[in-house]
C-alpha cells in the first residue's frame, strides 16, 4: 500500500484547510489508507490545547483531533522550526506529536503527499 | 502515466485553478491520462453553473468541460464543499428544496472517498492549493 503524507499547514480557524485537511486524513483513514500527518508552518496553532471556537462558528478541530486515534490515525508530527519560531513545544499541543528536523528527507519518505 | 489532480483553489481569485488547468492541458498533450480532477474546499465553486465572466476573459468553467469531453476525465466537486456553497445538482436541489441545480452538467458531486481513490489508483496526485 502507497504510505501517503498530509501536510497541514493553514492557521486554525482562518483558512477552511484546516478543518479540510484533517476531514480528508479521516476519509483515508475510513479506507484504510496508511496516514501519516504533519503539521507545519502555522498549521501548528491547530493543535494547540484548550481551543474555543464557539466564537469561529464552527466545529471544534481539537475535538477532531482527540478522536483521530479512534480512526488508527495516530502518526502525528510536527516541524521542529515552525515550532521554535512561534514558541511553541510539544506540550502546548492537544494530542500527542513527535518533532521532525530534517523535512525534506522526512518528506521525501514517502509515495503520496496530500498539501493543504 | 495516470494523473489526478486535487484542486483546491477557487476561478477568478489566484491563479491556482488556472495552473491546474493549463497543468491537466499540457499532460493531455504529452499523452498522459487524467483520470479524475477532485475539486476540495473552495476549488468546488470552479463547477458553478452560471458564472458570466466579461467577454475578454474567458469562461473558467466551461474551459474545465471542454477538458472533460476532449479526455473524458471525472470533474467531481466534493459535496460537502460544494453543498455548503450553494452549489447543487438537480437530486440535491430538490432534497433540499431548493430551486434548482447550480452545477455545471459536466461537474458530479461525489465524498471524499473519490480523493481517496483518485490518490490510492493513479501513479501521481497533484495537488494545486488556494495560495
Amino acid at each position: 500500500m502507497k504510505r501517503t503524507l498530509l501536510i497541514s499547514r493553514q492557521a486554525p480557524y482562518q483558512s477552511h484547510l484546516a478543518r479540510g485537511a484533517l476531514d480528508a486524513a479521516l476519509a483515508a483513514a475510513v479506507f484504510e489508507q496508511d496516514v501519516t500527518l504533519l503539521f507545519m508552518d502555522d498549521g501548528l496553532w491547530q493543535l494547540l490545547d484548550g481551543q474555543q471556537p464557539d466564537a469561529a462558528y464552527t466545529k471544534s478541530l481539537e475535538k477532531t483531533l482527540r478522536s483521530l486515534n479512534l480512526y488508527d490515525l495516530e502518526k502525528l508530527y510536527f516541524e521542529q522550526a515552525a515550532a521554535v519560531a512561534r514558541g511553541l513545544s510539544s506540550e502546548d499541543f492537544c494530542v500527542p506529536c513527535e518533532p521532525v528536523t530534517d523535512t525534506a528527507s522526512f518528506i521525501d519518505s514517502f509515495d503520496v503527499i496530500w498539501s493543504f | 502515466m495516470k494523473l489526478s489532480l486535487l484542486v483546491m483553489a477557487a476561478p477568478y481569485a489566484s491563479g491556482g485553478a488556472d495552473s491546474a488547468w493549463h497543468y491537466a492541458d499540457a499532460a493531455l498533450a504529452l499523452g498522459h491520462e487524467l483520470s479524475r480532477v477532485f475539486f476540495y474546499d473552495e476549488g468546488a465553486l470552479n463547477g458553478t453553473l452560471s458564472s458570466v465572466p466579461p467577454q475578454d476573459e474567458g469562461n473558467r468553467t466551461e474551459r474545465w468541460a471542454v477538458l472533460q469531453q476532449r479526455s473524458g476525465c471525472e470533474l467531481i466537486l466534493c459535496i460537502a464543499s460544494a453543498l455548503k456553497r450553494g452549489m447543487l445538482d438537480s437530486t440535491e436541489a430538490e432534497r433540499y428544496e431548493q430551486s434548482g441545480a447550480t452545477i455545471h452538467p459536466a461537474f458530479e458531486l461525489g465524498g471524499l472517498g473519490l480523493l481517496v481513490d483518485a490518490s490510492a489508483n493513479s501513479d501521481r496526485l497533484i495537488t494545486f492549493g488556494p495560495g
